[in-house]
């Protein structure tokens, strides 16, 4: 037997309205299954985080146990770096030292009769006043100091001839 | 009144109404909860990075304390006497003395000792003397500064030398500095020893440092005669 629609068509929705509620209900379920599956997947990753979380915490607490056990290796450590950061800025003070090797080897090649008797040094120059008894030794002494090759510049301060002690010649020896 | 609101809305807008309703509340449902989300995960994020760089500070220091808790004790000592934390005059004076006596020298006129204003970043005190004895064993004396600690830089010389006799006035440079008042923070980072720093502590172990004794109380004796 055929049905009988007896509503008058006035009342009826319209077909294409029909088709989109259907699309419209359709979306609504899609819509509603992803947003539960995206839901449930970023409580999962919360959840992973928080547990990283408290993991990491609870590690952080047991090296922070053993670190305070070796507090005094730490201290002990941080003043010998101080003390080394100081000694270097000490070692590049510059000092008198390379002065006073220089006269050590420049007393080497003095001649045995002549003698040094007085020297001045501070960190600029190195200043020297010699004794020569007699000229050849005067050549000699001058010689063997110009060819030191340990400054970069040697002058002439003073020359004199004294008949009792000899010729006194003052050098200044000088690094640039 | 709720049959004849119905009967005004239209058949149409009633088929599409709840759907789309139902679609509209979820939007809006996801558009807040994907803002809570969000800053909920990137406060989180944020969390675990600095947990886990501060877990790797703790273990690199842990991993660095535990490898020079052997040797660094005996740095401290050589790097205390290099660079005393006060004054160290009285000890250079000390070394000064003990050099001296191995060389058939004798040392005169002792002076200063205060901390003098210097362009340094270290604090620095001048110690002057005079040295006499032949020119070779004060050269040596004047070199054998650098083997002791405190260490110290010549500032001035002036030597004068007759018949084998050298009289030298000599300025010196000594150095101090207080110790670090103020320790790293547990969870700051601290490196080991680089192989520069090392070297020189090497160096440092090799000085001769100064001598203390300790000087232990008299214990009480007997007086076999107390009027005496």
């Amino acid at each position: 037997m055929a049905s009988i629609n007896l509503l008058p068509t006035a009342l009826l929705p319209n077909p294409s309205v029909l088709k989109l509620s259907k699309l419209l209900k359709t979306l609504v379920t899609l819509f509603l299954v992803l947003f539960v599956i995206v839901a449930a997947g970023v409580s999962g990753y919360f959840l992973i985080n928080s547990y990283t979380l408290d993991a990491s915490l609870k590690n952080q607490e047991a090296l922070k146990k053993s670190v305070q056990s070796l507090e005094q290796t730490e201290q002990r450590l941080f003043l010998v770096k101080d003390r080394v950061a100081k000694v270097k800025e000490i070692y590049a003070n510059p000092s008198v030292k390379p002065d006073v090797e220089a006269l050590s080897k420049i007393l080497t090649v003095i001649p045995t009769d002549a003698s040094l008797t007085e020297a001045d040094m501070d960190k600029n120059s190195l200043d020297t006043t010699f004794m020569v008894n007699n000229s050849l030794s005067l050549t000699q002494l001058m010689a063997n100091l110009i060819t030191q090759n340990t400054y970069s510049r040697v002058d002439l301060l003073s020359f004199s001839f004294n008949p009792k002690l000899g010729y006194i010649v003052s050098l200044s020896f000088i690094n640039q | 009144m709720k049959e004849s609101f119905s009967s005004l809305i239209s058949p149409d807008l009633r088929v599409i109404a709840t759907p789309l309703g139902i679609l509209v509340a979820l939007a809006i449902l996801s558009f807040i909860s994907y803002r809570i989300a969000y800053s909920k995960i990137s406060t989180q994020r944020e969390e675990v990075a600095v947990a886990k760089e501060t877990e790797k500070v703790l273990s690199d220091k842990q991993k660095v304390l535990t490898q020079v808790d052997a040797n660094i004790g005996s740095y401290v000592n050589s790097v205390a006497a290099s660079v005393p934390e006060k004054n160290p005059v009285l000890m250079m004076i000390s070394q000064l003395k003990s050099l001296a006596g191995t060389r058939s020298i004798t040392i005169n006129n002792l002076k200063g000792g205060s901390e003098v204003n210097s362009q340094e970043s270290i604090p620095v005190v001048a110690l002057d003397f005079e040295v006499g004895g032949s020119l070779d064993s004060v050269l040596d004396f004047l070199k054998s500064f650098e083997t002791v600690a405190p260490l110290s830089t010549i500032d001035q010389l002036k030597i004068a030398q007759s018949a084998g006799n050298a009289q030298t006035e000599v300025s010196l440079k000594l150095y101090f500095s207080p110790f670090p008042q103020k320790f790293p923070a547990l969870t700051e980072p601290i490196t080991e020893l680089t192989a520069d720093e090392k070297e020189l502590l090497a160096k440092l172990q090799q000085l001769k440092l100064p001598s203390f004794v300790n000087l232990a109380p008299q214990t009480p004796s007997l007086r076999t005669t107390p009027f005496d």
